[in-house]
C-alpha cells in the first residue's frame, strides 16, 4: 500500500513528516481508500468513508 | 503495461480473425510492422486504440471513423445482428494479466446515439484469483491503466507528434507527466474532498446548528473563500507568465548578445543593467534607513523653540532662589506635625512659634517639583546633542540618496541611447529581436504591478476571512456541534492545503528529474551542439551553442517540424523511462503508478531529417521497455534497416499484404526486407489488408 512518506529525502516528504500526527494519519487513510477505490466510477460511497475518517479524527 | 497479444476479428480492412504476438523483454523487445502508405498501418494503430477506448479512442486522421464492421460485410450482411467486428487485447500491467474484448454489430454501429460497443475485461490477480468486469465497470479499469490524456502519447502517428514540442501545448506536458507518474491520485483526492458530498456535506451540518446570522457570516465567509482561490489562482498564474516573461528576455538578450551588430550594446547594456539593480537595492536600503532615522530622532528637528522656552524657564527658576531649594516642605512638615522646632523647642499646634513655623511653607521648595526641573535639565542637554547629530546624518544621507537618484537617471538615460541605437539599426533582425524585447519589457512591468495589486487583495481578503471568522467562533463558543462541525472543516482545510502542497512540490520535483532525463537521451540522440531543456514552465525548448567572443552563447533554435518531432520522441520517451523507474524517486505516496509502458509509432521516422534519422534508429529499441514501430518501405530501407539490425531488439516482425483493385502510386508491389523479397500487394476486388508474419 502507499501512504508511508519515503526515507529518501525531498521536499515533499519533509514537509508531510513535520505534518501533525492526527493530520498526517487521516491523509495515510484517506490516500489508503482512494488508492483502493481507484477504479471504481461512482464516488458516493467514497464519499462517505472520507467523511467517517474526517469524524473520527475530530471527536 | 506490457502488450502481449492483438486479435484483430473484421476490424474495417482487416478481414477475418488475425493475430499479432508483441516481442517484448529485455534482449528483444521491438516488434516491426512493414506496410505501404494506404496499406493499413494507420488502421493497425487505430484497432489498438479502438481496442482499448472505443469509437473516442480513433485517431483523427482515419477516414469515417464510424465504419468498424468492414464494408465488404456491411453491403452483403442480410443479418446485422450476425456482422460483429472485435478486438482483442492481451496485455499485462503491475503484475496482473488482463483479457480484453470489446465488439460491436452492424445493428449497432447502424444505431445513430452514442458508444455501442459491449466491452469485457477478464483480470487474473496477482494472488491467482479472477474475475471479469463489463461495460463502463470495465471501461473505468482501463482509463485507469491507461488514462485516455497518455493514448496521444504512447500511441501515436510519428509524424503527427511535433505539437508536443509547442510552447502552447505546455499544460498537456504537463498533465503527462502528473498522469504517467501516478500524481492524479491526489488530484483525485483533493477532488473528493473539495466536492458537496465531502466538503459540502460538513459545511451543510455546521449550518443546520448555526443561527441565521451566523449563516450569513458562513455563507459570506465562503463566498470570500472563493474569491480568495481565485486570487492565489490569478497570482500563480501572473508569477508563472512572469517567469516565463523573464525566460523569453534572457532569451532574446542571448541572440541580441550573440549578433554581431548589436554584440557591443547589449554588452554594454548588461554592464548598465547590472549597476541598475544595484542602484536600485541601494536606493532601497537608502530609503529605509532614513525613515528609521526621521522616525526614532527626526521630532529633534522640530524642538528648537520648545528648548529655549524650557531654557528660559529653568534660568529664572535658578534667579529666583527656587531652584534648587534650600528647605524642602516635607522637612516642614515633619517640624510642625512633632511640633517640635529645629532647635529643640516645643511648639504646640496653633500656637504663635508653631504659626511662623508653617509660614516657612510658602518658601520651602517642593522635591517633586525640583527633581522634575533637574530632570528638564538633562533633556534638554541631551536633546540639544541629538539635534546636531540628526542634522548632520541627515545631510549625509539625503545627499546619498540624491547621488543614487542622479546615477539611477544617468544609467536609464544611458539605456534608452541604447535602445534607440539597437532599435535604428539597418540590421532586420536586431530590429526585430529589440522591438521583441521592448514588449517583453512593458508586459514584464505590468505583470509586476499585477503581482503587487493581487498580492494586496489576497492579504485584504485574507484580514476580512480572520475577521468574519473570528466573529463566527464567538458566535458559536456554546453551540457543541456547531463547534464540532467547525473543526472537522478546518481538519478538512488542512488536509487540502497540505496535499496541494505536496502535489506541488512532487510536480516540481519530478519535472526537475524529467529535464534531466530528457538532457540525457537528447544528447545520445542528436548532434553536439544542440541542447534541448525542459523549462519551469513545461516547455520543451531547443538550443544550440554558437561561438561568441571566444565562448560559447546558447541560442533558442527556429524549429523544424523534424526537429520538433524528435524533441516530442525524447520527451515521451524520458517520460516512459522515469515512469519505469518510478519507485526510486522520492514521494508520499509509495507504488504509485508507473511502470512499464509501450510505445507503438506509426512511421516514426517520416519527418525526420538525416542528421536524426540513424541516430533515432539506434536508440529506438532503448526508448520504451516494449516499441511496436510500423514502417513503409521508404522510411526503413537505409539507416533504419542497419541501425535497427544492428541492434539485434528486433522480436517480432510482420507484413501488411494490401488486397485491392487498386494501390496508391507510391506504394510498392514487392519489398526487400533485410534481404528478401516479399509480395506485399495482390489485385482483388475486396478490399482487405492481411497480416503475415515475417522472418526474422
Amino acid at each position: 500500500m502507499p501512504e508511508q512518506p519515503t526515507a529518501q529525502n525531498s521536499k515533499s516528504c519533509e514537509l508531510f513528516r513535520e505534518a501533525p500526527d492526527d493530520v498526517k494519519n487521516l491523509i495515510k487513510k484517506i490516500m489508503a481508500k482512494e488508492r483502493q477505490e481507484q477504479h471504481k466510477g461512482n464516488r458516493q460511497n467514497i464519499y462517505q468513508d472520507l467523511l467517517t475518517f474526517i469524524r473520527e479524527s475530530t471527536t | 503495461m506490457i502488450l502481449e497479444k492483438l486479435i484483430i476479428d473484421n476490424f474495417r480492412q482487416y478481414l477475418g480473425r488475425q493475430e499479432v504476438v508483441f516481442a517484448f523483454g529485455k534482449k528483444k523487445n521491438v516488434t516491426l510492422i512493414h506496410g505501404e502508405n494506404g496499406f493499413g498501418k494507420t488502421c493497425f494503430l487505430n484497432a489498438l486504440l479502438w481496442g482499448f477506448y472505443g469509437s473516442d479512442g480513433l485517431t483523427s486522421d482515419l477516414p469515417k471513423p464510424k465504419n468498424i464492421i468492414p464494408d465488404s460485410i456491411r453491403e452483403n450482411c442480410a443479418d446485422p445482428n450476425s456482422a460483429v467486428s472485435s478486438i482483442r487485447i492481451v496485455f499485462k500491467h503491475s503484475d496482473q494479466s488482463y483479457d480484453l474484448i470489446r465488439s460491436i454489430t452492424l445493428a449497432e454501429e447502424r444505431a445513430s446515439e452514442g458508444e455501442r460497443t459491449k466491452v469485457e475485461l477478464a483480470i487474473r490477480r496477482t494472488d491467482g484469483q479472477s474475475f471479469i468486469s463489463e461495460g463502463r465497470e470495465a471501461q473505468k479499469i482501463i482509463d485507469q491503466i491507461l488514462p485516455r490524456d497518455l493514448r496521444e502519447l504512447l500511441f501515436f502517428n510519428g509524424e503527427r507528434i511535433d505539437y508536443l514540442a509547442m510552447e502552447e501545448n505546455a499544460d498537456k506536458v504537463r498533465e503527462a507527466v502528473r498522469g504517467l507518474m501516478g500524481l492524479q491520485l491526489i488530484d483525485q483526492t483533493l477532488t473528493d474532498l473539495k466536492s458537496p458530498g465531502v466538503r459540502g456535506k460538513l459545511t451543510r451540518e455546521f449550518s443546520e446548528n448555526t443561527d441565521q446570522e451566523t449563516v450569513e457570516l458562513i455563507d459570506q465567509q465562503n463566498k470570500l473563500e472563493q474569491r480568495l482561490e481565485s486570487k492565489r489562482k490569478e497570482l500563480a498564474t501572473c508569477r508563472e507568465n512572469q517567469a516565463a516573461c523573464a525566460e523569453a528576455l534572457a532569451a532574446i538578450n542571448n541572440r541580441l548578445d550573440a549578433n554581431r551588430e548589436a554584440h557591443q550594446l547589449q554588452q554594454r547594456r548588461t554592464v548598465l543593467k547590472a549597476e541598475l539593480g544595484e542602484l536600485e537595492k541601494s536606493l532601497q536600503d537608502l530609503e529605509k534607513r532614513l525613515s528609521e532615522m526621521l522616525a526614532n530622532d527626526g521630532y529633534t528637528l522640530f524642538c528648537e523653540d520648545l528648548l529655549v522656552k524650557g531654557k528660559t524657564i529653568t534660568h529664572r527658576l535658578r534667579a529666583e532662589g527656587r531652584i534648587p531649594a534650600r528647605v524642602m516642605n516635607d522637612f516642614i512638615h515633619d517640624l510642625l506635625k512633632a511640633q517640635v522646632c529645629i532647635c529643640g523647642t516645643h511648639m504646640p499646634e496653633g500656637g504663635e512659634l508653631w504659626k511662623k513655623v508653617e509660614e516657612q511653607l510658602t518658601k520651602a521648595g517642593d522635591p517633586e517639583f525640583n527633581r522634575a526641573v533637574g530632570d528638564l535639565d538633562k533633556a534638554i542637554g541631551v536633546i540639544e546633542t541629538c539635534i546636531s547629530r540628526t542634522r548632520e546624518n541627515l545631510g549625509r544621507l539625503v545627499a546619498e540618496r540624491s547621488g543614487v537618484i542622479n546615477r539611477i537617471a544617468q544609467v536609464r538615460e544611458d539605456l534608452e541611447e541604447i535602445k534607440e541605437q539597437l532599435g535604428s539599426k539597418d540590421d532586420e533582425e536586431v530590429h526585430k529581436l529589440e522591438s521583441a524585447r521592448e514588449n517583453k519589457e512593458i508586459e514584464r512591468n505590468q505583470l509586476l504591478i499585477d503581482e503587487g495589486s493581487l498580492s494586496t487583495q489576497i492579504t485584504n481578503l485574507e484580514t476580512e476571512i480572520r475577521t468574519l471568522s473570528s466573529q463566527i467562533q464567538t458566535k458559536h463558543q456554546m453551540l457543541a456541534q456547531a463547534q464540532r462541525a467547525q473543526r472537522r472543516i478546518e481538519r478538512l482545510s488542512q488536509v487540502i492545503s497540505l496535499l496541494e502542497e505536496i502535489l506541488r512540490l512532487e510536480s516540481e520535483e519530478l519535472r526537475i528529474e524529467l529535464g534531466r532525463e530528457i538532457e540525457r537521451i537528447f544528447r545520445s540522440i542528436s548532434l553536439h551542439d544542440y541542447k534541448l531543456q525542459l523549462t519551469d514552465q513545461f516547455t520543451l525548448r531547443l538550443t544550440k551553442l554558437i561561438a561568441s567572443n571566444g565562448g560559447q552563447v546558447a541560442v533558442d533554435v527556429a524549429t523544424s517540424t523534424g526537429q520538433r518531432q524528435v524533441m516530442s520522441l525524447v520527451f515521451i520517451s524520458s517520460l516512459v523511462a522515469l515512469a519505469k523507474r518510478r519507485n526510486e524517486i522520492p514521494t508520499i505516496l509509495r507504488d504509485l503508478q508507473g511502470g512499464d509502458y509501450p510505445l507503438v509509432m506509426d512511421s516514426p521516422f517520416g519527418q525526420l531529417g538525416v542528421e536524426f534519422r540513424a541516430s533515432v534508429a539506434r536508440h529506438v529499441p532503448e526508448l520504451a521497455p516494449q516499441t511496436i514501430i510500423m514502417v513503409s518501405s521508404s522510411q526503413y530501407m537505409g539507416d533504419v534497416e542497419r541501425e535497427l539490425g544492428a541492434s539485434n531488439r528486433v522480436g517480432c516482425r510482420y507484413i501488411l499484404r494490401y488486397h485491392a483493385a487498386s494501390k496508391r502510386s507510391d506504394a510498392s508491389e514487392k519489398v526487400v526486407i533485410d534481404g528478401r523479397e516479399i509480395s506485399i500487394y495482390q489485385q482483388n476486388d475486396i478490399e482487405q489488408t492481411q497480416i503475415l508474419e515475417g522472418e526474422l
